[in-house]
């Protein structure tokens, strides 16, 4: 008779990049890597592939950075340019 | 065009008018002087360069109106700002959960 138990082949569920990073709107450099080098405009779910929760305090913190003087908006700070890629962009 | 005491008298300001109002202040941070990421006018001017402090405080939030009042007819102020302290939740941050998409669209008819 087979005995009924849960997987136990069963992966880990997927984690998306931030999972256990704190967002904060101070470091530039962290959210810039979410931003556009050429217009600077918040790249979707569908490209940084990011937990719902995640895509959400990112877009906050991106605005929050922009209205207090931490990040440019309409372009990448330069000094940020040759980050490495996280999100799978097609230029 | 921040000299070191003028700044130090624009904080000392800042924290004896946020004592007056009755705030605890736990720490000030200093995030370094750079060029802003935009040039921003206030004041009849427009700045380049700034000075970024960061004040941990506690108090009621009565002060908040007042504060922002002060703060905006202070001349050497370019932006200020109020914000909660971030409670910081990432302990809990199971997975990525496979949506069920069939589920989702028999549930929405």
């Amino acid at each position: 008779q087979p005995i009924q138990m849960e997987n136990p082949y069963k992966e880990p569920p997927k984690k998306c990049v931030l999972c256990g990073i704190d967002v904060d709107y101070k470091n530039v450099q962290l959210l810039s890597q979410f931003v556009s080098p050429h217009t600077g405009c918040i790249y979707g779910r569908h490209i940084t592939g990011l937990c719902n929760k995640k895509q959400k305090e990112i877009t906050k913190a991106i605005k929050r950075a922009h209205v207090l003087g931490f990040m440019p908006v309409m372009f990448k700070n330069p000094s940020f340019l040759t980050d490495p890629k996280i999100c799978n962009v097609k230029y | 065009s921040l000299l070191k005491p003028e700044t130090a008298a624009v904080l000392k300001r800042t924290v004896e008018a946020l004592m007056e109002r009755g705030a605890v202040v736990r720490n000030l941070e200093n995030l370094g002087e750079r060029s802003l990421p935009y040039k921003i006018s206030k004041h009849k001017e427009r700045h380049r360069r700034g000075g970024y402090f960061l004040i941990d405080l506690e108090g009621p939030p009565s002060i908040v109106s007042t504060m922002m009042d002060h703060l905006g007819r202070d001349i050497d102020v370019i932006r200020r700002a109020f914000i909660k302290h971030p409670v910081s939740k990432t302990e809990e941050c199971s997975g990525i959960i496979p949506v069920n998409y069939e589920d989702k669209l028999i549930a929405k008819k």
